[in-house]
């Protein structure tokens, strides 16, 4: 059983004390569908975790996790020259090692690969997902599309964030369960998210990673507090950043929504008939926009206009069988 | 010397719709899931029009083809060279599958 300490969270502890658990292996970080108990020697990542999982709760005790994950610093000369840091998982390590002051990017990739391989009970969708009134919107979208952007800012006006890279969906109860790490920001979007907010709690930036710039938002107390509930789907927009364009939302063909939904999943091929019904499922119940929009107050009045008819249609669940 | 094409030969095999294959109407299209090669395809009516037509009964191409032609528009001739590739792709992904009871055939 995991006891929680609901006044001390991350944010609370200092950096040397968070140091320690790391160490020792004692950080635990609960996201919802998923645990991950961090094993480290680097001082760079206490820094980083505290700044980008302030809200997540310090877990005393936590007798189980699903993921046991090591970043650590690089051994023989690289602990002094150009020092590295290695990402490592049940004595696997499946990445090159990262620069020493990098060590959060690793973890977070390192953490989302061991997600997308191993949670086989939930089918994940390469997704932000965001809940408003006991509804899920889902933003599944390419990269580059601005998903992560979109949920930054819908997360910073009032949406509980459930996740910006996960929708975790449960086949068996059909539906969403938060994977609450911090929205991954890339290039242009970290600038666009400080204009937006300045107050947004954003992390460091870590420039000339893979993806380029990034930088994390940390997730809201709400978002980390309510990280257990689960919501049911609501709707599906996929969302399409284009400079300059008129605001646009455009109702989805389901056949559209359904490989936008399966044939982006991190796990739809090993999720078998039970993605496949899972999918099915959600194209049922779940009516699709595209979304095109260059200025983000406008997408989010669109898609605040468009929660109302969501929410309407929600409410009456049987008719709205009856019409299918 | 004979040239087999393995083609040809599926277009005359006895042919069934597996267990467990699952079809979902998205209006214009269909997605159809293979348990077999675990792929989801995206499939216009006629051909999951096939799948049902085999999930009933195992059958040939030709046959198929003829109960289609009752149901009117086209002739069976013409169905035939319309399903043809249809016929072959839906073998290579698992939603149809030889027939282990050839005998029962309507032919």
């Amino acid at each position: 059983m995991i006891g929680i300490q609901q006044q001390f969270r991350l944010e609370d502890c200092p950096v040397s004390d968070l140091m320690q658990r790391l160490r020792q292996g004692r950080l635990c970080l609960d996201l919802g569908a998923t645990s991950i108990r961090v094993n480290s020697d680097s001082s760079e990542l206490a820094a980083q975790l505290g700044k980008v999982y302030p809200q997540h709760p310090l877990i005393e005790g936590a007798d189980w996790a699903d993921h046991h994950v090591s970043v650590t610093r690089a051994k023989g000369w690289r602990r002094w020259i150009r020092p590295q840091v290695d990402f490592s998982c049940d004595f696997q390590r499946p990445f090159a090692p990262f620069p020493a002051d990098a060590a959060l990017p690793l973890f977070e990739w390192g953490s989302n690969w061991l997600i997308g391989q191993r949670l086989a009970h939930l089918l994940l969708l390469h997704a932000g997902v965001l809940e408003r009134d006991g509804l899920a919107l889902v933003l599944p979208a390419t990269p580059g599309s601005g998903k992560s952007t979109l949920t930054a800012a819908l997360s910073l006006r009032g949406w509980r964030l459930l996740s910006d890279e996960f929708g975790a969906f449960c086949p068996d109860r059909l539906r969403f369960i938060a994977m609450l790490k911090p929205v991954a920001l890339k290039n242009r979007s970290i600038d666009v998210i400080r204009n937006f907010a300045p107050d947004a709690p954003l992390g460091p930036s870590f420039p000339k990673t893979r993806k380029g710039m990034v930088a994390h938002l940390a997730a809201n107390r709400d978002a980390v507090d309510r990280r257990k509930e689960w919501v049911r789907p609501g709707a599906v927009v996929i969302p399409r950043w284009t400079e300059g364009a008129e605001l646009s939302l455009e109702q989805l063909a389901p056949h559209v929504m359904f490989g936008a939904l399966a044939f982006n999943a991190f796990n739809y091929q090993d999720t078998g008939a039970r993605g496949f019904d899972a999918v099915s499922h959600l194209t049922t119940v779940c009516r699709g926009w595209q979304l095109t929009y260059s200025r983000l107050d406008d997408a989010i009045s669109a898609l605040n206009e468009l929660w109302q008819q969501v929410r309407d249609r929600a409410r009456q669940p049987f008719e709205n069988m009856a019409q299918k | 010397m004979l040239d087999i094409n393995p083609d040809d030969a599926a277009l005359t095999s006895l042919l069934r719709t597996p267990e467990g294959v699952r079809c979902m109407d998205l209006g214009t299209m269909w997605a159809a899931y293979s348990p077999l090669s675990g792929q989801t395809l995206m499939l216009n009516t006629e051909a999951v029009a096939i799948l049902e037509i085999l999930r009933e009964r195992p059958g040939t191409l030709v046959e198929v083809c003829r109960v289609l032609a009752s149901e009117g528009g086209h002739s069976a001739a013409e169905l035939e060279t319309l399903c043809r590739d249809a016929w072959s792709n839906l073998l290579e992904v698992g939603l149809l599958e030889p027939s282990a009871s050839g005998g029962e055939s309507r032919a």
